[in-house]
């Protein structure tokens, strides 16, 4: 997926790197972890515990827990909400518990 | 996981959307000490949500609304004890006065917890999607959180959109993602706005809204996106994403459109969790959401809890920012101009027009098999809330969620809650008490909250969760 607006023009937005399941994938200041993963051209990133269906975002404001991941080994992050930092590292398909 | 100290403040503002910006700036121009708490990194709640370089005058697409009021409750934030990505999860009352506690970081989750006197609750919504055939693909998400998207982060939802559903958000999106290059197929509209014809006041006073749905619509026209009103959403196809959607109109017509992407919002749901914690006297409105009541003053029943924004029925921006204000003056002890209250009820003549026009169906549970899931986080389907309704005798949302485990899951009902009970009141053809049957979905805390913590908590002789349910 190619982004809607470029990043030219100043001030450009500060860019750096994440780890996802031990991808490196280019991240920007003010990216939530879902925006880094949407960018990347994945549209779900967690299988659910009943069904194993794929989810990604729904609500997209932390509402509905659909989003998922684990950074840093803490589970339960909602990628939506979560901001994404240097040198995070982003599991995914393992965020479906809260613990 | 440590223990967090008790920090203390005069007022306690959750959520930095319009309304709460307004109420801590106001609150805080006597001196007191305000503290605004939001989940999100950056002030402005939903409808200023912005990347970080976009109020520098950066070469981004213009998205935003009113950046003037906005531009001008920043100036006035430096009184205000700001806390960003503060997730607050429990409200208390004290002997005397609240106590709030939140988790500081999504992924640190740094217990926080402040006594405080008063506390303003501007928390907002989140859309309202009714179930259908597909509606748990991937790239089917709601048009608040795609604008979310977009907007905070400038990344779009996919390259070719439907945006479905009802009310003016609709527009709103859409627009936006046009303007960012974003290819709409259409808007599916499942009222039909020319109904706004039988509301004529709507209208009046609010020069600006006739302007900015002008604008939208011209919008649609200037990049020929089709406006289909009368239409809604049959299914979304696809096997690990949506890549085609069903679209039809009451009367059985069809169509199908190719996206990668389906953008919905039926309405909003306030988010009420945390006030209901502290059990304010609540009323079910005009849209079929279950509102908080409050007076001339934005107070609530509970002394010391004031509401503003949607939380007190849905009615948008503008509508918010002035009960925020209101709400601030009445915590600095402050009198409110009366033109403000005029103001005001023009926007909920305004809103409940809305309400009238794009407000609840109840027919899309007619059209949804059993093997359809209604919640998401538990996947129970459709057929197994029938089942429980006509095998076990369930005849309330709460019944339902007893015997299906649905609303039990990470959500706590607030993504399926409406549905369900929708879904029990089509079976049993009994209306359920509505009112009952929201408030059961919802219970402290008002987020999920790590163990630890909670244990943290129970080690200090306190109990949290409340016993029962």
């Amino acid at each position: 997926m190619t982004e809607a607006v470029p990043e030219s023009g100043p001030p450009a937005r500060e860019a750096f790197l994440v780890h996802v399941d031990g991808q490196e994938l280019q991240a920007y200041d003010g990216d939530t972890i879902a925006a880094v993963l949407v960018r990347d051209g994945r549209v779900s990133w967690r299988r659910t515990r009943t069904g194993d269906r794929p989810r990604g975002l729904f609500c997209g404001i932390g509402a509905c827990h659909d989003c998922l991941v684990s950074v840093d080994g803490v589970r339960g992050v909602r990628a939506c909400v979560a901001p994404a930092f240097p040198e995070a590292y982003v599991s995914t398909d393992e965020g479906a518990r809260r613990g | 996981m440590g223990d967090a100290r008790i920090e203390h403040a005069d007022v306690v503002v959750v959520g930095a959307g319009p309304s709460g910006l307004a109420a801590a700036v106001e609150a805080s121009a006597d001196g007191q000490h305000v503290v605004l708490l939001d989940q999100g990194a950056r002030v402005g709640g939903s409808y200023w949500r912005h990347s970080p370089t976009h109020l520098d005058g950066s070469a981004e697409v213009e998205i935003h609304h009113d950046l003037t009021t906005f531009h001008r409750l920043l100036a006035r934030l430096d009184r205000v004890d700001v806390r960003c990505e503060h997730t607050v999860w429990g409200l208390e009352q004290l002997t005397e006065g609240f106590r709030v506690r939140a988790l500081h970081g999504e992924v640190r989750r740094e217990p926080v917890v402040l006594d405080t006197a008063s506390v303003v609750v501007a928390t907002g919504t989140h859309d309202r999607v009714t179930p259908f055939r597909g509606w748990t693909l991937p790239g089917v998400m709601t048009a608040g959180g795609a604008q979310a998207l977009l907007k905070g982060t400038l990344v779009p939802p996919g390259t070719r959109v439907l945006v479905a559903g009802s009310g003016p958000l609709l527009l709103v999106v859409a627009d936006g993602l046009l303007r960012s290059g974003v290819e709409v197929a259409a808007v599916v509209e499942a009222g039909h706005p020319t109904t706004y014809a039988a509301h004529p006041r709507a209208w009046s006073g609010l020069s600006s809204r006739t302007q900015e749905a002008t604008t939208y619509l011209a919008t649609l026209a200037r990049h020929r996106v089709p406006y289909l009103a009368g239409w809604h959403v049959v299914e979304a196809h696809g096997t690990d994403r949506v890549d085609r959607v069903t679209i039809g109109t009451r009367r059985g017509k069809t169509r199908d459109v190719e996206v990668d992407a389906l953008l919905v919002s039926h309405g909003f749901t306030p988010q009420l969790e945390l006030l209901l914690q502290v059990g304010p006297e609540t009323r079910v409105d005009d849209d079929g959401s279950l509102v908080v009541v409050v007076d001339e003053e934005q107070r609530t029943s509970v002394a010391g809890v004031l509401a503003t924004g949607e939380v007190t029925g849905v009615g948008g921006a503008s509508l918010a920012i002035l009960e925020g204000y209101v709400a601030g003056r009445a915590l600095s002890r402050r009198p409110v101009d009366p033109a403000v209250h005029r103001r005001i009820a023009v926007h909920r003549r305004f809103a409940r027009a809305m309400h009238a026009v794009h407000g609840p169906r109840t027919d899309w549970t007619e059209n949804l098999p059993d093997g359809e899931v209604v919640c998401r986080c538990e996947e129970v389907t459709a057929g197994e809330i029938r089942a429980a309704c006509i095998d076990l005798g369930v005849d309330d949302a709460r019944g339902a969620k007893i015997m299906t485990r649905a609303g039990m899951g990470l959500c706590q009902g607030r993504m399926c809650g409406r549905a369900v009970t929708d879904l029990v009141v089509a079976t049993t053809g009994r209306p359920a008490g509505p009112l009952a049957s929201l408030r059961a979905g919802t219970r402290l805390p008002a987020a999920p909250v790590p163990l630890g913590v909670l244990a943290a908590e129970a080690r200090d002789g306190e109990s949290v969760v409340p016993p029962g349910d």
